[in-house]
């Protein structure tokens, strides 16, 4: 496994609703487009968060409509929480984390502006009755910076 | 007699999940806010055995509100709920003279635990306790 698929929980108690796992540990980097993100958003909750730290990211997360938005918060809140911290410990640095926001068409170039290769995670979030996907991707601010590795 | 609870955090769905875990057992809800304003507002008027408050929170945070309402009542009971990497944030409500904190996303054990703690002890995590906390986090 590498760097960016440890980044993010592998396997997450949700409360008493459920849990959130990682479908896969080999993850694609995908270029990101507004494409991908628009059609996402045709039938998916969006929320992201920005990650400030000596390199700038965004965390975005896609959700089945289904799900209530304030859970979809939280879920978002619980695991940029686990990746800043994750983060911070292995590059020494201090990581602050924007409020969640939720994603319009409108902020979609926001992400996409550097034409960056982003890494995209798939979850299953198991509930009692019901089970949803969760489209997680992890962009980088800026293609020059990229992704670093301590 | 029932304990009295006032859940404070910004987000419906943990405020839910709190609520629905403490009803279940002999506490009682008897107030939810969603900022540290409102929560100060209701800890004057329903001046509740115990809080439950979220450390970020727009508006007034969890840690001004926790102040305020120590400074309206200074054997307040409250009770921090935290995500991962608020360490620093967790010593300055400790250090501001809350009882205990909670990592979310919680258990239904681990809140009761918690409160029970809270409830029962008549000391503020000061001095020795608040240095052992400091080595936990």
């Amino acid at each position: 496994m590498d760097f960016q698929t440890n980044l993010l929980p592998h396997h997450l108690k949700f409360y008493q609703e459920g849990t959130i796992e990682l479908l896969e540990d080999i993850l694609p980097t995908v270029e990101v487009t507004e494409d991908i993100f628009k059609n996402y958003l045709k039938t998916h909750h969006g929320v992201f968060f920005t990650l400030y730290g000596i390199d700038r990211n965004f965390l975005i997360l896609f959700f089945d409509q289904n799900l209530e938005i304030s859970q979809c918060l939280e879920i978002g809140n619980t695991m940029v929480s686990q990746l800043a911290n994750h983060m911070s410990k292995l590059k020494g640095e201090v990581i602050l984390v924007s409020p969640p926001q939720k994603i319009t068409d409108n902020k979609i170039n926001f992400f996409t502006f550097n034409k960056s290769f982003a890494h995209h995670y798939t979850y299953y979030y198991k509930q009692e009755k019901h089970t949803t996907q969760i489209q997680v991707w992890l962009v980088p601010h800026s293609q020059r910076e990229g992704f670093s590795n301590a | 007699m029932a304990k009295t609870v006032l859940v404070v955090d910004d987000i419906t769905f943990v405020r839910k999940t709190l609520i629905e875990i403490l009803q279940k057992s002999h506490l009682q809800v008897v107030g939810e806010a969603e900022d540290g304003e409102k929560a100060v507002e209701l800890y004057r008027k329903l001046q509740p055995d115990i809080v439950t408050m979220d450390i970020v929170m727009p508006e007034m945070s969890g840690i001004e509100a926790a102040r305020k309402i120590l400074k309206i009542d200074k054997n307040a009971k409250i009770v921090m709920i935290s995500a991962l990497g608020q360490e620093n944030l967790v010593m300055e409500a400790i250090n501001a003279g809350v009882k205990d904190y909670i990592l979310k996303p919680f258990s239904e054990e681990e809140i009761l635990k918690t409160i029970e703690k809270a409830l029962t002890s008549d000391e503020r995590l000061t001095g020795r306790a608040s240095q052992r906390t400091q080595k936990s986090l």
